[in-house]
């Protein structure tokens, strides 16, 4: 084997690491999964896309009159304030979860959905 | 009975987990499993614990009883979901005839929480969600029956934590009694569907 092509198998391989370590959901995430999906609307709406986006903004799915009215964006401190307690924050949401006290497994989740573009593995 | 009784309880024992050096006893043992997990029964109980409901019959005009109806519905919507997703299963054509037992019973303990959550949120003067009319699953993901047992269990994981995030909600105690009845029977249904997929099938102490 060349010496080249050691070199790329290594570096593909830090580079598949990288990407299940830091792009991965966090094992909270299976919190979510109940009503979620990154990739497709279900009981609640997809995570992918919604990071810097008003709330309740995305197409085909409906959200309560509750967070449609709320003018959110979705940013960290947004996020994590919902996390922690989404019937205080917005009462009336169709979120009916009674929050993550844990503020670092709040931060884990948000990191994920942060992550949550189009052209992230989950969101395709 | 006794004697499938115990070979059930041996197969639930973690240290009797199937290892891929055993595969061809554990397709056995697991068909054996499957069968004995296909009569597996939800009680009457959460129906009966919901239709106790009855005793105090709103009008929904309150602010938490709107908020009661509102997680009733939310779960009714999940469970619709669930429904769904077991008949894409039972569907494809991916599942073996023990399996397909155990996702048309499962499914069908979906339809019981259906039930029994929109005769509650009928005595609290609401009205229950309705199924959607299309619902998005990873259909191009599922090729195999492991594909589609995995795509099951994560439904039922997901269930399991959304239960658990809504009984601490509710006014209700009789509500938060019954949802938590029911957490149970997906929390099986989990348990059943690693057992199939060859994984420990309570691989912790919590779960939140």
């Amino acid at each position: 084997m060349s010496a080249c092509r050691v070199a790329l198998i290594s570096a593909c391989c830090v580079l598949s690491i990288f990407n299940s370590s830091a792009y991965a959901a966090p094992a909270h995430y299976v919190m979510c999964m109940g009503c979620h999906s990154p990739s497709y609307n279900r009981t609640g709406p997809k995570h992918c896309g919604v990071f810097g986006q008003l709330a309740a903004r995305q197409e085909g799915f409906q959200y309560s009159e509750a967070l449609t009215m709320s003018q959110l964006r979705w940013d960290r401190q947004t996020l994590d304030q919902f996390l922690e307690n989404p019937a205080i924050m917005v009462p009336g949401t169709s979120m009916t979860f009674a929050g993550i006290a844990d503020e670092n497994v709040r931060a884990q989740l948000i990191d994920y959905i942060e992550l949550l573009t189009t052209d992230h593995n989950d969101c395709r | 009975m006794s004697d499938q009784f115990s070979k059930q309880k041996n197969l639930l024992t973690v240290d009797a987990l199937p290892t891929a050096s055993i595969a061809a006893q554990e397709t056995t043992n697991r068909r054996s499993f499957l069968r004995a997990g296909g009569q597996f029964t939800l009680s009457a109980m959460a129906i009966s614990m919901l239709s106790g409901l009855n005793a105090k019959v709103a009008s929904a005009s309150d602010k938490q009883t709107i908020m009661d109806i509102q997680i009733l519905n939310t779960a009714i919507a999940a469970e619709h979901e669930a429904v769904a997703a077991y008949q894409v299963g039972a569907e494809s054509g991916l599942l073996s005839s023990a399996i397909l037992n155990v996702a048309v019973q499962f499914q069908g303990h979906h339809k019981e929480h259906i039930d029994a959550l929109s005769k509650a949120v009928g005595s609290l003067g609401g009205e229950a969600a309705d199924p959607l009319k299309i619902y998005q699953f990873p259909v191009e993901k599922l090729k195999t029956e492991t594909d589609v047992l995995t795509f099951a269990a994560s439904l039922e994981r997901g269930a399991v934590s959304a239960y658990a995030g809504a009984i601490p909600l509710f006014e209700q105690r009789d509500l938060s009694k019954a949802a938590a009845s029911i957490l149970a029977d997906e929390a099986m249904h989990w348990a059943v569907l690693r057992q199939a997929l060859g994984l420990n099938p309570v691989p912790g102490a919590f779960f939140s």
